[in-house]
């Protein structure tokens, strides 16, 4: 089970993510709205992984992965993205995300994307 | 002998093995003085016998030199002498001898002495003997040296003769193609042995796949007397085969006569597999249906590409070209991203991110008016492969699918909501007839009904609206002060053609009713058509919308208070999804089975503008409402009840309330007189002509013509409105009317 922060302006991704994340058994610990809130966040509750929305107001998913990346260097992160984001994800891999889940969520995705960074979420299975 | 010859002399004899024979004790001591001048190494022998023994003791060649005296008791020199030489035939033996006697010399010539020397021993002739027999070793040594150089040969050609034979695949023939010889490595190869082969014609050998030109070519090459070289197949003993690169030249005889041909053969069999491989994979390849090529982090394409890649690309060749020019080329977005992920790819050296940039770059691209899937691999860091599939029919067959859903989607869409789309109808119909002055308005409007039109699936419309869009941009791009008429711009699109040919499409099986009568009406046989074609969808594809859909049209028929509200259930969540707002489903709470005079069903359908204006006006988007403390989700309710002869309707939300003022500043701009109005009587204003506190006009609501037609609905029937507003914490229309 992981521990995991959702950052996204849509109430309606934070509310899917949760779903889906909480039917595989993790726990949504902390949701932020804007890169900004994710920054201040992470630190008072440091989630196993975040998930992170690239577009949204007042900070972007990309600043916010870099701060916190700058504090906090072992920080898992994976990008919440739409078609047409791709140069952006492909920024977001530079700068350390460790994989992306292209929009619709389904928890085949997310199954996916999470396995790839936590193999070892497949031998507790 | 001068002394630097005599220097060389001695440095050779010091190196010298020497046996010196001799019974006078005396005579041996004065010699081996003289002697130990040039010797280092010297054996003394007592006699013959002694002599003799020592030297078969030694290897045969140990001794460099002998010196013996003749006359010895047990045996003489002469005597020892013969037995030596019948071990070591050229053993060198230097006599020295008393007497001065022909016959005695001759003796010893006889034996095979060839030097001699007379007591008493000089030292000038002992030099001279030394000499002779240095000169002698030396010769000798050199002899050896041809000896062994010439044995070495021997050996090497041996060697090679064994290897030519064992490695080789030859053969000769006479004249008329008949074995006279073969290499043992023709015998295992060919599985024959050679005494199967020899004197049978060579054609032994010859595989069925092998044309008979072939041979005819080889004949008249080697006919003429020349080299032929050719690859040739040979059929095994076994029934197996090998492939040869086959030599073959005339073979002559010692005096120069042509008596045959003399064949090598390299084995290529390994290379021809290689090759028929190689074939087949590129047959393979090229059969496939789907373009295979590799390209370099330069972008490059490689040399080996499969043939459907120059039928994608309409192109002669494709090696050298770079690949982001062939396959975006009228793309600059997907051009950039798939130069940029590639760059990425290249640059990384994590296998984890290296994957995730290659499911990043373009997975599909119109190429020459195909449709082409494509998938890229990575060979290694700096080489990349491409497989691209037709996928034009497939896309054809589910866009042919889709569509077919899609006017179903339409249908349901249309008559799910009759009211939202009657009032759709009547602003195009309006919009097409009368559009707007403005380009700004004319954009704006044109915007909205896009956007409505998806929402109502009705897709013929929206994209004949969305080329028009893109056509206006470039038109004012080009030219900013340009005189456009809307309504040429319109007819230009085909706008009101597929606007008329999704109306068809809802006509033909909704009924032309359906959309002429402006109230709830339709053909009973049409509806009843409609419904099982909802009923089919609702279980064929499992989809709880069409579900919930067939509920809600089953509920059509009945002309309760509930079933009429109930359809603006989905006129919140549509037009919340529009304005991107979140709120609540709406919830209505009443007497499911309260019916209700078909009279009221105007006013009911007027309350469309009320809920549009929750919606739109009231409902704070997630920052506001965030800002206030709220709920991050909107509510919009709707209530009704019986209360004594009256139905009471309550439709309220907890958005942020209408603001008065700005009504009235509204208001006052047309009528001066308003300015003194109480605050109950100000909310009023709301039902004014033409009023709105939105500054801008779009087409939900803000138009001002809403809320005063609802007035003037509820005015016909006799019934009464009451507003609740609190700025900040949301609205509550009362509405009152009599049963």
């Amino acid at each position: 089970m992981l521990n995991i922060m959702i950052v996204d302006d849509s109430l309606i991704i934070r509310k899917t993510l949760t779903t889906e994340l909480e039917k595989l058994g993790h726990h949504v610990i902390a949701t932020a709205r804007s890169g900004k809130e994710a920054v201040d966040l992470y630190g008072k509750y440091m989630p196993d992984l975040v998930t992170m929305d690239i577009t949204m107001p007042v900070m972007n998913g990309i600043e916010a992965l870099k701060r916190i990346k700058n504090s906090y260097s072992d920080v898992n992160i994976i990008m919440v993205t739409s078609h047409g984001e791709e140069k952006l994800v492909m920024d977001a891999i530079v700068n350390g995300a460790q994989g992306y889940i292209l929009k619709p969520i389904n928890s085949e995705k997310l199954i996916d994307v999470l396995n790839k960074i936590f193999p070892e979420l497949n031998d507790n299975l | 002998m001068d002394k630097l010859n005599l220097k060389n002399l001695v440095e050779k004899t010091r190196k010298l093995n020497i046996l010196y024979v001799e019974d006078n004790e005396e005579t041996r001591i004065q010699a081996i003085k003289i002697l130990s001048n040039f010797l280092d190494n010297i054996d003394i022998a007592i006699d013959g016998i002694d002599g003799l023994n020592q030297y078969k003791e030694k290897d045969t060649n140990y001794y460099d030199l002998i010196i013996s005296d003749i006359n010895m008791p047990n045996m003489n020199g002469m005597d020892m002498a013969e037995a030596i030489f019948k071990i070591n035939r050229h053993q060198n033996i230097l006599m020295i001898t008393a007497y001065n006697n022909p016959e005695y010399l001759q003796e010893l010539i006889n034996i095979g002495i060839k030097n001699y020397i007379h007591k008493p021993v000089r030292m000038d002739s002992l030099i001279n003997e030394f000499q002779k027999i240095v000169d002698a070793l030396d010769q000798r040594d050199e002899e050896d040296l041809e000896f062994n150089e010439i044995t070495k040969l021997n050996h090497e050609l041996d060697a090679l003769v064994d290897s030519f034979d064992t490695y080789v695949i030859a053969s000769r023939t006479d004249l008329k193609g008949n074995i006279t010889y073969v290499s043992k490595a023709y015998e295992i190869i060919s599985g024959y042995k050679e005494s199967e082969l020899i004197g049978k014609p060579h054609n032994i050998v010859r595989h069925p796949d092998m044309p008979s030109s072939a041979f005819k070519d080889m004949w008249t090459t080697i006919k003429s007397k020349k080299l032929w070289i050719g690859e040739v197949k040979n059929l095994k003993k076994d029934g197996g085969f090998y492939w040869v690169e086959a030599h073959i030249v005339p073979y002559y005889s010692s005096d120069g006569s042509h008596i045959g041909y003399s064949a090598i053969r390299l084995n290529i069999t390994s290379k021809k597999q290689a090759e028929s491989l190689n074939d087949e994979i590129t047959n393979l390849l090229n059969n496939a249906g789907q373009g295979f090529l590799s390209f370099g982090a330069n972008l490059e394409i490689n040399e080996s590409f499969s043939k459907e890649c120059l039928s994608i690309f309409q192109t002669t060749t494709l090696y050298k070209k770079d690949i982001s020019n062939l396959l975006f080329l009228d793309n600059i977005e997907k051009k950039d991203l798939f130069i940029e992920g590639i760059g990425r790819i290249v640059d990384s050296t994590s296998e984890l991110q290296k994957e995730l940039f290659l499911s990043l770059l373009p997975k599909e691209h119109n190429i020459n008016n195909k449709i082409i899937k494509i998938e890229y691999k990575i060979l290694n860091d700096n080489s990349f492969m491409i497989v691209l599939t037709d996928i034009t029919k497939t896309k054809e067959l589910e866009s042919k699918i889709k569509k077919q859903n899609q006017i179903q989607q339409m249908i349901v869409s249309v008559a799910s909501n009759k009211i939202d789309f009657i009032e759709l109808k009547n602003d195009f119909d309006n919009f097409l007839i009368n559009p707007s002055k403005s380009i700004n308005t004319f954009q704006r409007e044109l915007h909205t009904f896009k956007g409505i039109f998806v929402q109502k699936d009705m897709l013929d419309t929206s994209n004949a609206i969305h080329n028009l869009e893109s056509k206006i941009k470039m038109i004012l791009s080009l030219n900013n002060e340009s005189n456009l008429n809307m309504q040429d711009l319109m007819q230009d699109s085909n706008i009101k053609d597929c606007y008329d040919s999704d109306l068809n499409k809802i006509n033909s099986i909704l009924g032309n009713d359906f959309i002429i009568d402006n109230n709830v009406s339709i053909n009973k046989d049409s509806f009843e058509d409609f419904k099982n074609k909802l009923k089919k969808l609702s279980i064929n594809t499992e989809n709880h919308i069409f579900t919930e859909l067939m509920n809600d049209v089953e509920r059509f028929e009945d002309e309760t208070i509930y079933k009429l509200l109930n359809g603006y259930k989905i006129v919140v969540k549509n037009l919340s999804k529009k304005l991107d707002k979140e709120i609540y489903p709406l919830e209505i709470i009443g007497d499911t089975k309260l019916k209700i005079s078909s009279k009221y069903k105007p006013f009911i359908k007027s309350l469309i503008h009320v809920f549009n204006n929750c919606v739109d006006h009231g409902i704070e988007d997630i920052e506001g409402r965030l800002k206030n403390k709220k709920d991050e989700i909107g509510t919009i309710e709707c209530s009704f009840e019986k209360i004594n002869n009256n139905l009471q309707i309550i439709i309220g939300d907890d958005g942020q309330g209408i603001n008065v003022d700005k009504l009235v500043d509204y208001a006052i701009k047309s009528n001066t007189e308003l300015i003194n109005l109480k605050d109950e009587e100000k909310i009023a204003l709301i039902f004014s002509d033409n009023l709105s506190t939105k500054d801008s006009i779009t087409l939900v609501s803000g138009r001002g013509v809403g809320m005063n037609s609802i007035k003037g609905e509820i005015d016909k029937i006799g019934g009464s409105i009451k507003i609740r507003n609190k700025i900040g914490y949301g609205v509550k229309f009362i509405f009152t009317l009599p049963l």
